[in-house]
């Protein structure tokens, strides 16, 4: 049966404002005589009559038959917005509910006898502006709240069909409740802050008279369009299919749409709904190029991604299980891997991103992919109808595939087999909008609005996209910073290379001409400060090292208050004039007030009126002082230049201290330099043969940092030395991975380079991967061969052979206190050579391990069968329903597979690669192929999982894993905040200056305000004083 | 009652104070209610009323002593309000109000999930930071940056839509933007 897609609800509401909701309320706020509504394409005409003789005529916009207004500014949809997250009793208030919503908020009640002319009349209801304005989104304005009124996201045709489901909880108490099942989608969720207030309405929903209700009871009805469009959903684990149908409509529509080799049956019948590749896919390691989900392709198979611009390292890729990565590598197809057949792979992901994710599903679509493309015909597999392994291994025995479902594949065209079969087979990927291209940036200086000056002057006819000057600092980036104990980075940071620093526009020219040294005080921040507090009367100096305070009267355009009020922050002292800062609605409303009380005084208003309008104009000056200084205003945080940011990718053959810059970065940041080097601009700004030299030599002499937000620890700061590179990525070697939380699925990576040469000093000496090794020993245990390259030695260290060539590599013995190389003997062995060589030699040991690593476990082939683990262990099925049988059943499976020695089989390459700490671990391996257990669904009840991810979960399953996991999703995002809160009271600031005791303030205002009565003087003792104002630390 | 409200306007208009508190007494709540009706908005409301009466203790002699005086009082305070409608008509006015505390985040998940809530809030300050630039520019150059950089119109649509010559708007946006140029840098000079 075909899905329903149509969202009707839009057009229904809009027609029943204009038709019911409207003219009522105009009757009664109104002397309404007449109201007549005629509709045409894109536009209604109302033509109503006030008080028999005032007649109005207004044209609004007509949506289409799918809700979707054409404005002139673009296409506009309107979230329907619920009372409650109980949605089996929310109302639901569509687009004609909320406009009338907010025309009644805003249409006065005329009084009678009132004498109507057009112009009052047009005045008392501007009906077209209130629609318009409604009508219009303001996207990025965090001035204003947040509006139901969203462009229509266009992105290909899935997206263009959920926005139109979309749904808003207002005001969301909680995150999962019983009225939701059936209703909305279970997976179509954000993950973020807004966790539990935006939904998308099921396929078996729809909004009638202003209540959710569901007409189809089928499972698959009650999923989302996207997920009743991904077959084998059953398979998956619940987190990572939440990120793959999200990921769905961020696929770039192709210009020849391609449809899936399996299919779920739900999709639309028009063409331009399929947006993916049947890519022939490998589960298998690829050196460092499928490190942390990178993907490596055939050039096959990047001309068929080559849409709307060719695909390159650092565009992302996702399938509809949930995997995502970034192309790391390119290759001819005569290296990829071949099949027997002489076929090569168009694609490698690392089967290593499968056990931790358990999103199984992609494995079966691999294999059903080959039987679809055997049989000559579409798989079709419905949502919660996955065939059986049975059937599978019946239709693969007739296909010709062989029993395991796996192939073997050679080393390239003509190269030596790998070891063991591997999965492989046709798997739909899809490219999404976040494409290297579009991701770089960097910073050298304000060009930013000068670049938009000079496209307008060249009569543009487009505001151009704005530029943001600089990569921000924030004040987790500080912290991070002092731990490490980088001052003078800070110094550059926050100040030399602030964007918001005057001298930041000739920063480049500057640094062409020689050497530069860091700015002079103050830094932006403290100028900043200065100023504000200049506008609360109070002054503020920096003087030998030293600030001082006193009340001063601001001066320039100030606002003479019509009479003097205490002042907020002290109320001993009286406040006579008050700064300007228009840009605050406080200040507006002061000016208001004043006005307001000027009037009485000069009118001779009476005490009573008087009495009152002082009372507002002290409550007016209270709110400005509110917002004028607040603790934000003393935190670190600048925008940062000769900075950059691009898509961070696997390093390949880069050492640990090495980082490969794109070709446009390194212009960008190195450019000023090049051209000291050679003496000329010119050859710079054509890019000549000498200027490449010429750059790069001083690439070669230079350290970059690299960062990644959030920064929450010391070594959230890396030096390298940058390699130029033809791509638009910074490529990072994969020891350094961890010390960043890095990996190759999107993550974009900032850039800065150290102008100054106490910055690039700092840098070699704090800041390098050694440096912190150094520092903190104990970081041996992030920069340590992981993953495919643990796997690799573990895999190795099973044989005797192998161990000797890891003790080769290592250039000393190796204890196997487990029989195997495992995460904690890699550390061990790290640790020991830290305490007897150093930290480089140890670097270097590392080095050679995680290569022998990569190696090995390219060469083997490993990989994960589509039937893993049947019949292990031999273990009898409870026949129960009892949840306590079952998580006994899973806890036996976890002993047995604690016992597990043999690794071998299609389940060794998954359990040595949990049992070595190299990816998963015994619960994840259980409920691969044992069974999930129990879990508490929505109601509270707890209830038996029988099913595990090999043979698929059922749907009230997948509800009760559902509900456990948005409470943790929402813990998580507690967690987060709760590091940052964390970071910020170990290294918050002390100190008794006068700065310092204002920084950690709640009201920092009343602590200046105190210093200035007292004509206190800061002798900026602590480091945070002195960096903030701009001063060396001490 | 009439009568006594007849005895007081004539006391106003002869600047007698505790006749004028004795009228706010009587009819502050009701004028305020009035022009709540009108305006719908609290705060508002609650500043025009302190105009309407100033406006009746200015104007207390030209009560001609015809009517009802609550009907004049009433008229007063329409016309307060409808001036005040006239001046704000011509304001935007802020969209419905949702929970705001990720404002900034929200409608950037609706197009990219892919955004972390880091790099979201990243781009909304760098937008907030051009925002409270262009919130000082002039109304008319300022309509005509958000209608082309806001809301991505093409200059005819600006002219058509304000109903100006093109050149108007392009002259308008070149102002805008040079004015904003040199705002951005003189913004972040310290003031000594």
């Amino acid at each position: 049966m075909p899905i329903e897609i149509a969202s009707p609800w839009h057009i229904e509401s809009y027609s029943r404002f204009l038709n019911e909701l409207l003219p009522r309320l105009l009757a009664e706020r109104l002397p309404l005589t007449s109201y007549r509504v005629e509709l045409a394409t894109t536009q209604v005409q109302v033509m109503l009559t006030i008080a028999g003789r005032t007649e109005l005529l207004f044209e609004l916009p007509q949506p289409d038959q799918r809700g979707v207004f054409s404005l002139p500014v673009g296409e506009v949809i309107v979230i329907p917005l619920a009372s409650s997250a109980d949605l089996d009793s929310a109302e639901i208030r569509c687009v004609g509910e909320q406009l009338i919503d907010r025309i009644a908020a805003q249409l006065g009640q005329a009084p009678r006898h009132l004498t109507w002319d057009a112009a009052l009349a047009r005045d008392w209801l501007p009906l077209d502006n209130w629609v318009n304005e409604f009508l219009t989104p303001r996207p990025g304005d965090t001035s204003v709240h947040w509006s139901t009124a969203q462009w229509l996201d266009q992105t290909n045709c899935l997206a263009i069909l959920t926005h139109l489901r979309r749904l808003v909880v207002q005001q969301p108490q909680r995150l999962f409740t019983p009225g939701q099942i059936g209703r909305v989608c279970p997976y179509e969720i954000p993950e973020g802050p807004n966790l539990g207030r935006i939904y998308t309405i099921a396929v078996g929903a729809a909004i009638r008279d202003q209540r959710l209700v569901i007409f189809d009871q089928q499972p698959q009805a009650t999923l989302g369009l996207s997920a009743s469009m991904v077959p084998l959903i059953e398979h998956n684990e619940y987190a990572r299919q939440l990120m793959g149908v999200n990921m769905m409509r961020q696929w770039l529509p192709p210009p020849d749409p391609e449809p899936a080799l399996v299919q779920s049956g739900n999709e639309p019948a028009m063409p331009e709904f399929w947006c993916g590749r049947n890519l022939l896919t490998a589960y298998i390691t690829w050196d460092a190029d499928t490190f942390e989900d990178g993907i490596v392709i055939s050039e096959s198979c990047a001309q068929r991604l080559g849409y709307p611009t060719a695909a390159s390292p650092g565009d992302k890729m996702s399938n509809r299980h949930g995997t995502k990565g970034v192309i790391s590598r390119i290759l001819p197809d005569a290296q990829m891997p071949h099949l027997a057949d002489g076929r090569p792979v168009e694609l490698i992901y690392s089967f290593t991103g499968l056990p931790s994710r358990l999103n199984f599903g992609q494995v079966r679509e691999a294999l059903l992919g080959r039987l679809a493309h055997v049989e000559g015909r579409p798989a079709l597999v419905a949502p919660f109808a996955a065939p059986s392994a049975a059937e599978l291994r019946a239709r693969s025995a007739a296909a010709g595939i062989p029993e395991h479902g796996m192939e073997r594949l050679r080393l390239g065209q003509d190269g030596a087999w790998l070891e063991q079969p591997s999965m492989v087979g046709w798997v739909y990927w899809g490219k999404l909008v976040h494409t290297a291209a579009v991701n770089i940036r960097s910073f050298t200086g304000s060009q930013g609005m000068q670049q938009i000056e000079n496209e307008l002057e060249q009569g543009s006819d487009r505001w151009p996209a704005w530029t943001p000057t600089g990569q921000r600092q924030g004040e987790l980036e500080y912290y991070a910073l002092r731990a490490a104990r980088a001052t003078e980075t800070i110094r550059e940071q926050y100040h030399t290379r602030s964007a918001a620093n005057p001298a930041a526009q000739s920063l480049a020219e500057r640094l062409a001409a020689g050497p530069v040294e860091q700015s002079d005080p103050p830094t932006p921040m403290l100028a900043a400060l200065i100023e504000r507090l200049a506008g609360a009367g109070i002054s503020l100096s920096l003087e030998d090292r030293q600030l001082r305070f006193a009340w001063a009267n601001p001066t320039g355009a100030t606002l003479m208050l019509a009479r003097p009020v205490a002042h907020p922050w002290l109320r001993d002292h009286t406040l006579t004039h008050v700064g300007p800062r228009p840009e605050l609605p406080q200040y507006i409303a002061l000016v208001e007030a004043n006005e307001r009380l000027l009037g009485m005084q000069a009118g001779g208003a009476p005490d009573a009126l008087v009495r009152r309008a002082q009372t507002q104009l002290e409550a007016a000056v209270a709110a400005l002082f509110e917002v004028l200084l607040q603790p934000e205003h003393l935190k670190f945080d600048q925008q940062t230049i000769f900075s950059a940011r691009a898509v961070a990718a696997p390093g390949g053959t880069l050492r640990y201290n090495q980082v490969g810059l794109a070709d446009q970065i390194a212009w960008e940041l190195f450019g000023p330099l090049a051209a000291r080097e050679l003496g000329s601009h010119e050859a710079v700004q054509q890019r000549t043969p000498q200027a490449e030299v010429a750059l790069d030599a001083v690439m070669a002499r230079s350290w970059v940092l690299v960062g990644r937000a959030p920064s929450l620890q010391p070594e959230a700061f890396l030096a390298f030395q940058p390699v130029r590179i033809p791509e638009s990525v910074v490529r990072m070697p994969s020891l350094a991975c961890n010390l960043l939380n890095l990996d190759f699925d999107g993550d974009q990576v900032a850039i800065f380079l150290p102008v100054t040469a106490a910055g690039q000093r700092e840098a070699a000496e704090r800041l390098t991967v050694t440096a912190h090794l150094i520092r903190d020993p104990d970081l041996i245990g992030e920069i340590r061969p992981r993953m495919d390259a643990l796997l690799g030695l573990a895999q190795l260290s099973l044989s005797a052979e192998g161990q000797a060539a890891i003790e080769q590599a290592a250039g000393c013995v190796v204890a196997l206190p487990d029989g195997f190389m495992t995460r904690w003997t890699v550390a061990d062995l790290l640790k020991s050579r830290l305490a007897s060589s150093g930290a480089e030699a140890t670097m270097d040991m590392s080095e050679r391990l995680n290569q022998l690593g990569f190696e090995t476990a390219k060469r083997l082939g490993l990989s994960m069968s589509p039937f893993i683990g049947e019949g292990w262990p031999d273990l009898a099925r409870p026949h129960s329903d009892d949840p306590l049988i079952w998580e006994a059943y899973v806890e036996e499976i976890k002993a047995h597979y604690g016992a597990y020695r043999e690794f071998t089989g299609d389940i060794g390459p998954v359990a040595l690669s949990a049992k070595s700490g190299a990816r998963g671990n015994p619960d994840l391996f259980a409920w691969l192929v044992g069974a999930r257990g129990a879990a508490t669904n929505v109601h509270g009840q707890r209830i038996a999982l029988r099913h595990n991810n090999r043979d698929g979960l059922t749907l009230d399953e997948i509800l009760a894993i559902t509900a456990e996991s948005r409470v943790m999703l929402a813990q998580l995002n507690q967690e987060w905040q709760g590091a940052a809160v964390a970071l910020r009271s170990r290294y918050a600031p002390s100190g008794y200056g006068v700065l310092a005791r204002a920084m950690h303030a709640t009201r920092p205002g009343l602590t200046f305000a105190l210093a200035a009565q007292m004509h206190e003087v800061d002798r900026l003792q602590d480091m945070n004083s002195q960096l903030f104002v701009g001063l060396p630390a001490e | 009652m009439t009568h006594s409200d007849r005895e007081l306007i004539e006391r106003i208009a002869l600047r007698d104070e505790a006749a004028f508190e004795q009228l706010c007494a009587n009819y502050s709540e009701p004028l305020r209610r009035h022009l709540l009706r009108i305006v719908r908005a609290p705060e508002t409301a609650a500043d025009l009323l302190q105009d309407t009466l100033l406006r009746i203790w200015t104007h207390a002699e030209q009560w001609d002593g015809r009517g009802a005086v609550r009907a004049w009082l009433f008229r007063i305070a329409t016309s307060v309000a409808l001036n005040a409608l006239r001046t704000a008509q011509r304001r935007p006015q802020a969209p419905m109000a949702l929970p705001s505390d990720s404002d900034a985040t929200m409608s950037f998940w609706l197009t990219d999930p892919g955004l972390s809530p880091q790099e979201a809030i990243e781009r909304a300050e760098e937008r907030a930071r051009l925002q409270t630039l262009v919130a000082r520019l002039p109304e008319e150059k300022r309509e005509v940056l958000r209608m082309v950089h806001g809301d991505e119109m093409a200059i005819g649509d600006v002219a058509r839509l304000l109903g100006i010559p093109p050149g108007t708007v392009r002259s308008r946006l070149h102002y805008a933007t040079r004015r904003l140029a040199r705002e951005w840098r003189e913004d972040q000079e310290p003031s000594e």
